[in-house]
């Protein structure tokens, strides 16, 4: 969950192309073949949790508090991360958003010398569920793909997608 | 060749084959809703309440099976009902408990209230479940013991599921001196419960003053953290919170009470020999 420090405004059919800060994990693996061993992953930024949802059917998750910047931000990349997501309203209402939910285990990370990066959107669909997908490409050229932990085929999940069903 | 006229042990054979195709009639039904049962629990139930249930089944259809069959084999079977109706009677008195405790069983496998691996509290034993059979169910206490309850007991009880939510609230009430700055130590208490990863950030901590009590201003502190990590969480904050409270010079009072003398107390000091 990245929380933004200022709430996103956004017109009826209206996007906005926004760039966010998010917490790196660097993973220490293993590699013989085609088979991979984590053998640990650790992270510079002290790691904070949340609920998202209710308490039932909610999920928990990284919690990460960011600015909201209209050109990427400098970061230090050992510890932080630059998203760029396109949001999109797709309904005829004004639409306010101050939070953003990612399903981590199907990020598509890049990383170079001196940035670590994603690409995403997230489309508003109603007055409580947003969806967000991350992108198979890289934002910036030149990036290298991050080993993946957990393949998509493995997770039997619709693809690079969440559904924010507990409000934004 | 008439294999109708033919008799087998004095039966006759248009008889037994009345009496296979009854019991294959049986086999064949009984495979059917067990099968169509599984596929319909599968998700709900493990492997071995089905299977305990499946075969319920099977013993059920076969029972109803042999009542068709007795009377066509020449075996009075209103006789043989009376007699078992009087052994079932007496079998039940005797196993009283223990049916009670099977359908229990089989409620509980249906109703679901614990799964294998909830923590919960059940008729004030509180520990995670380690296994629900038809009888009983087992729970081990957080001291490391085995308990069995039997599930008449755990049907008829009041049941905390500890795991049903994913996160869970505990709070504190941490006392501090009256001339302490109470909207100080609020704020410190905040940054301390801000630094722990698990104490969550929604739903949000709550920190108030609840009452000014005799010895101290209260503050009530209200956390919520995932449910794995909540007995974590409640032990390693507590003490955070006091070190932090006493290196910024805010104290936990002892008990006070204030004398006052209707007449002057006169006293004196004696000084050390």
């Amino acid at each position: 969950m990245v929380e933004l420090t200022r709430t996103l405004l956004l017109p009826p059919k209206g996007s906005k192309t926004i760039f966010l800060k998010f917490p790196v994990e660097i993973g220490v693996i293993l590699t013989k073949g085609n088979s991979n061993r984590i053998i640990d992953v650790f992270t510079e930024i002290y790691p904070k949790y949340a609920l998202y949802g209710d308490l039932k059917e909610g999920i928990l998750c990284r919690y990460f508090g960011s600015d909201v910047h209209v050109k990427p931000p400098k970061a230090d990349s050992s510890m932080e991360g630059i998203a760029k997501v396109v949001i999109k309203n797709n309904t005829v209402a004004w639409r306010e958003v101050s939070k953003l939910v990612f399903n981590g285990r199907m990020m598509k990370l890049y990383y170079s010398k001196d940035l670590v990066s994603f690409s995403a959107s997230a489309r508003i669909l109603d007055d409580e569920k947003v969806e967000t997908k991350f992108s198979d490409k890289p934002w910036k050229k030149g990036q290298t793909k991050s080993f993946e932990m957990i393949t998509q085929r493995s997770l039997s999940l619709p693809a690079n997608r969440f559904t924010m069903e507990g409000g934004y | 060749l008439n294999l109708i006229d033919y008799e087998l042990g004095g039966v006759p054979i248009n008889k037994i084959l009345l009496v296979l195709i009854i019991a294959l009639a049986a086999a064949v039904i009984g495979k059917s809703i067990s099968l169509y049962f599984t596929r319909l629990m599968k998700k709900r139930m493990t492997r071995d309440h089905i299977k305990i249930i499946t075969k319920a089944f099977y013993f059920l259809i076969f029972f109803i099976a042999a009542i068709i069959v007795l009377p066509i084999v020449g075996i009075n079977a209103s006789s043989l009902i009376v007699a078992g109706g009087i052994f079932a009677i007496v079998i039940g008195f005797a196993t009283q408990t223990i049916f009670g405790n099977l359908v229990s069983g089989l409620f509980l496998i249906f109703e679901r209230p614990i799964k294998v691996g909830d923590v919960v509290n059940i008729d004030s034993t509180i520990g995670q479940v380690e296994d629900i059979r038809v009888i009983s169910t087992t729970i081990r206490t957080f001291d490391g013991y085995f308990v069995r309850i039997p599930n008449m007991t755990v049907f008829n009880s009041k049941i905390t599921n500890f795991f049903v939510n994913k996160a869970r609230r505990f709070e504190y009430s941490v006392g501090i001196r009256y001339k302490d700055d109470a909207d100080k130590a609020i704020q410190i208490i905040k940054e301390t419960i801000e630094e722990h990863p698990f104490a969550l950030k929604y739903p949000e901590p709550m920190v108030f003053v609840e009452q000014l009590g005799n010895s101290s201003v209260d503050i009530t502190v209200k956390i919520w953290a995932p449910f794995s990590e909540w007995y974590e969480v409640r032990r390693e904050l507590l003490w955070k919170i006091k070190v932090n409270l006493e290196e910024n010079g805010i104290f936990v009072p002892f008990p006070q009470r204030e004398v006052w003398f209707n007449s002057e107390l006169v006293t004196s000091r004696k000084e050390d020999a």
